[in-house]
């Protein structure tokens, strides 16, 4: 049975004749409209009407008088308040949902934004929020055109932002700006640095005047090429370079082999609240956690029409699961895994651009605590390009004495 | 017998000028779509019905459709839809 069926009401009717055949066919040809047309064990035919249709065919089997007509069922909304027309409370109460339902479609009770990948919604909400735009506000009164405007200037990071409403749903849509990449200016005097120290194993200088050599040992900060090319009068560059070198790390992670662990009890309670516009109403009457000890996991959803209608109500629901911190004792073997993945994955962080050409763990326990000693040697890529100080910059072109 | 006549003179005036006979003279038009679906326009009304057999009337013929769990999802006094397994469509002049 479809909406509009249910809206219009039908009627099931039988027709009853010798010649089933014939009273479908008065029916068609006095306009009567049906659908799902069946034979009935006995001869009769059996249709589905609406309700003009039933009305007609009342009229017509009267006029003619081919066939009796039988109702077998009745559906929809008319059949419905013509039920309850002496309900006057349900009624009353009907009138009121359908205008409050009415009322709330004016107001905004979902924000959706979309499209943003660095700039936070949080940012996005709250320069919506300074425009006047949030649950609750009366969508009447909110100007898109000027709203998205303010939001752009105030959220520099945005290039492009759109309001569209679905209901009370408000669809925010966002284009962020694309960064403009680091270009490479000649006119800007650099040096380059070592970032880390090490053995230089590898070096190919684009711009500037080489310092150091392979083989030479440098510690962090070190220049390894200068922005002053000393050729002819001399010149200042900005210096760029690639420069590979060896390096060596030492790093250390302790734990101890006495730790806690959640074991579940198998106990669980759930609560159940309603959120309407920003008011929240416990359907429970204790509050806190039930538990000592538990997790808490709250789900929110809001309550929509067929079609999409958010409604201003959310159930808010919170689930608790009761544990037990229980103690609980790792082997050195644990312990020296978990310390292992981790130091691993510092060491990764820490070398960047490079790799790692050998590494040696050592595993000490000492009176409950496991300690793990990483030693590695890598190959990265150690340059660092430096703007020049006023002062440094001061000096180069200061002409010698 | 002359309203026959004159529809096959109509049948034949449409075949000649080119229209199609449905518009012009009431042709029936059977749609059949798959094995689900028949539509048929321009119908004269039900002969017979049942779950496996349906026959409607039309100017020109009898179309009769055999099948299984056949049954009629919609009718006006122009068109039908009939609908179900469909295994034969026959045309009787």
């Amino acid at each position: 049975m479809s909406l509009m069926d249910t809206l219009k009401g039908s009627v099931r009717v039988e027709l009853q004749c010798k010649y089933s055949e014939r009273a479908v066919n008065i029916c068609a040809r006095n306009h009567v409209d049906f659908r799902d047309l069946q034979r009935t064990p006995d001869g009769a035919a059996q249709m589905t009407v609406g309700l003009r249709g039933y009305l007609t065919l009342r009229r017509v089997a009267e006029r003619t008088g081919a066939f009796t007509v039988r109702i077998v069922r009745r559906r929809g909304v008319p059949f419905f308040l013509w039920r309850i027309r002496k309900r006057y409370a349900l009624l009353i109460g009907m009138a009121a949902c359908v205008f409050l339902v009415g009322l709330s479609s004016l107001y905004i009770w979902q924000i959706d934004v979309t499209g943003n990948v660095n700039v936070p919604t949080s940012e996005i909400l709250a320069a919506l929020k300074d425009q006047g735009v949030d649950i609750g506000t009366n969508l009447l009164t909110v100007s898109a055109k000027r709203v998205a405007n303010d939001v752009l200037i105030n959220v520099p990071s945005l290039s492009f932002i759109t309001l569209n409403t679905h209901g009370s749903r408000l669809e925010v849509i966002v284009r962020e700006k694309i960064e403009k990449p680091e270009l490479y200016d000649p006119d800007v005097p650099t040096k380059v640095i070592a970032g880390k120290a090490g053995i230089i194993t590898e070096l190919t200088v684009f711009e500037g005047w080489q310092l150091k050599g392979l083989g030479d040992t440098v510690v962090e900060g070190d220049e390894l090429v200068s922005s002053f090319v000393p050729v002819g009068n001399g010149r200042i560059t900005h210096a760029k370079a690639e420069i590979w070198a060896r390096t060596w790390y030492e790093l250390t992670l302790s734990t101890p082999l006495e730790a806690m662990k959640k074991e579940y009890t198998g106990e669980k309670t759930a609560r159940t609240a309603l959120i309407l516009g920003g008011n929240r109403v416990n359907l429970y009457f204790s509050g806190g956690n039930p538990y000592r000890e538990c997790d808490k996991i709250s789900t929110y959803t809001p309550v929509t029409l067929p079609g999409g209608t958010v409604l201003p109500l959310t159930v808010a629901r919170e689930r608790f699961e009761e544990y037990e911190s229980v103690p609980y004792t790792m082997t050195v073997e644990e312990a020296e895994r978990l310390l292992t993945s981790r130091l691993l994955f510092d060491l990764e962080e820490r070398i960047g651009e490079g790799y790692i050409v050998s590494s040696d763990f050592e595993t000490r326990e000492d009176g409950g605590l496991v300690t793990v000693t990483l030693r590695a040697e890598c190959v990265e890529q150690i340059g660092r390009e430096v703007p020049l100080s006023q002062e440094e910059l001061g000096l180069l072109t200061t002409p010698a004495q | 017998m002359r309203k026959r006549r004159g529809e096959k003179l109509l049948i034949k005036a449409a075949e000649i000028f080119n229209l199609p006979g449905e518009a012009a003279v009431g042709v029936p038009r059977v749609t059949l779509t798959g094995q689900r679906q028949v539509h048929i326009e321009n119908h004269r009304g039900l002969l017979e019905y049942g779950p496996e057999r349906i026959c409607v009337n039309t100017a020109a013929m009898t179309v009769k459709l055999r099948g299984r769990g056949l049954e009629i999802s919609a009718m006006s006094d122009l068109e039908m839809v009939v609908t179900g397994a469909i295994e034969a469509v026959e045309l009787e002049a």
